[in-house]
């Protein structure tokens, strides 16, 4: 490359980058206009940068970018859970105690220390999924996390230590009531502003709506608006009756009293919340089922099997009717016409 | 002579921007999926013009744990979180190459001879590509940043904590290698 006869050639750039302004780019542009080098100089750099333009990055499909957002949410939500202050003030609470103690040689009292041990039980709550859109906020109280659910679906898990099983680890608010945990893993769906769906998995949960109806929902049971859809195995002992109703309200009341007030009598379990990887959790495989079974329906559809596919579709919705892909599916399910 | 902006504009709304990444300081992981709704696409762009697609989506999981880290951080009274966020991508850029130079060096000096390890790297497709991906990882930083996200030298400045001045030291340089590698010139 020769060497530019023009001294003013390196305004090309300098107008480009926002190093001239006003008058001088008036300037500048005048002389191009007139100076073949410096009109030759600025066409290179456009057409280089116009190449590079064109040059257009694959974009990412929408599957693709709507799971990288649940990876995310995830790993944030695990991040904001091993950086909470209460229980690392809490964790090193225990561990100043412990030096404590050591120093003033009762290492053997603290075998038969009941507080510390006390401290050393944790029931774990466990957001394990938050479902695209899920919002929901929570905070820690003294001895049990509040979870309010506004929109969206969120899977909970709920495990205590053996030797301190109660109820109580974890409170869900949504718009309509308020949801118990007694020991249990759950998921609960909330949309346009009203309890969707309730699904238990082990334990059972106590759903408090607003206007004080009790509704106990067991292991394996289903509980989805309107009421009559409660699908599952016998409810034993747990019923939507008003009877039974009235008769479960008592121990929520005092469950209640003891969130708003935290008058316990010792720390017996401290609630907090992570996120589990996703390799070790049961819902993670369910979720890899949920998409083998979209995926199965859109495999067909792009095959024109559209009859299999609405079968396929059939089959997402019957299974999740909650689930990722529900929308989608359905649609499926409404354009096809059965055979 | 005035060039011709190219600033992309996406739904930003600075006061529900910074609403929302005030919400994220606070643990409201939620907030993270709308910045994510928001900035995704085009986050995902730039990395993949930086790193390939196939590390893309590891950039931008990064990115926004890092913001979930450092959203305290964010200055509210920024028209946007446009540049905040390119900025961070870009530094996880950089500390991703980094690692990948010292880990590729040990690995060098762990063999005695270079092997073949089986997966051939994904070769550009076009010319320009070639010749971007040829680019330093600061000078391709700043070309894509300037030439094809629209920010100003000042903006990309404050993104990547360097003087002005270094930025556009390399555009120059970035803009003349790739003309060198696409048209020929020395």
């Amino acid at each position: 490359m020769t060497q530019p006869r023009c001294p003013r050639i390196w305004q090309i750039e300098a107008c480009r980058d926002g190093r001239l302004t006003g008058s001088a780019v008036e300037s500048v542009a005048s002389h191009v206009s007139r100076c073949a080098e410096c009109g030759e100089e600025r066409a290179r750099v456009e057409s280089t940068i116009d190449g590079l333009r064109s040059d257009e990055v694959p974009e990412f499909d929408d599957l693709r970018v709507a799971r990288l957002r649940e990876r995310i949410l995830a790993r944030v939500d695990e991040s904001f859970v091993t950086r909470r202050p209460p229980r690392a003030r809490a964790a090193w609470s225990v561990a100043a105690a412990a030096i404590v103690l050591v120093a003033l040689g009762l290492g053997r009292s603290l075998t038969h220390d009941s507080r510390a041990s006390e401290a050393m039980r944790v029931a774990r709550v466990t957001i394990t999924r938050g479902y695209a859109g899920a919002r929901f906020t929570r905070r820690a109280e003294r001895d049990h996390e509040v979870v309010a659910l506004v929109e969206g679906e969120l899977h909970v898990r709920v495990r205590h230590p053996a030797s301190s099983r109660r109820s109580g680890a974890v409170v869900i608010h949504v718009p309509d009531g308020v949801i118990h945990d007694e020991g249990t893993s759950f998921r609960v769906h909330v949309r346009d502003g009203r309890t969707d769906s309730i699904v238990v998995s082990e334990g059972r949960v106590a759903f408090v709506q607003r206007d004080g109806t009790v509704i106990h929902i067991g292991a394996g049971q289903h509980w989805a608006r309107p009421a009559e859809a409660f699908h599952g195995p016998a409810p034993s002992g747990a019923s939507l009756s008003p009877a039974a109703s009235a008769a479960s309200t008592a121990p929520l009341a005092s469950n209640r009293a003891r969130a708003t007030t935290g008058a316990t009598t010792h720390v017996e379990a401290q609630a907090v919340v992570e996120v589990e990887a996703a390799s070790s959790s049961p819902e993670v495989e369910s979720e890899e089922a949920e998409d083998r079974l979209y995926l199965d329906a859109v495999e067909l559809l792009r095959h024109g099997q559209q009859a299999r596919a609405r079968g396929a579709a059939t089959a997402y919705l019957a299974r999740y009717p909650t689930g990722f892909r529900r929308v989608e599916m359905q649609r499926l399910v409404d354009t096809i016409a059965p055979e | 002579m005035k060039r011709a902006h190219l600033r992309v504009v996406e739904s930003t709304e600075p006061s529900r921007e910074a609403a929302c990444i005030a919400r994220i300081a606070h643990g409201d992981v939620g907030a993270v999926g709308e910045l994510y709704d928001t900035h995704a696409s085009s986050l995902l762009r730039f990395a993949t013009r930086l790193v390939g697609s196939d590390d893309a989506e590891d950039v931008v999981q990064e990115t926004f744990l890092r913001v979930a880290r450092v959203a305290s951080s964010f200055d509210t009274s920024r028209d946007s979180a446009r540049p905040w966020l390119f900025g961070i991508a870009a530094n996880v850029v950089r500390e991703r190459k980094r690692a990948f130079a010292r880990f590729a060096a040990a690995l060098s000096r762990l063999r005695d001879q270079p092997r073949e390890t089986g997966a051939k790297p994904i070769e550009p497709a076009t010319d320009i590509a070639r010749a971007l991906e040829a680019l330093s990882v600061a000078k391709r930083t700043v070309l894509v940043l300037a030439e094809l996200e629209g920010f100003t030298g000042e903006e990309i400045a404050g993104m990547l904590d360097v003087p002005v001045g270094t930025v556009w030291t390399r555009l120059h340089h970035a803009r003349r290698e790739l003309r060198a590698s696409v048209g020929g010139e020395s």
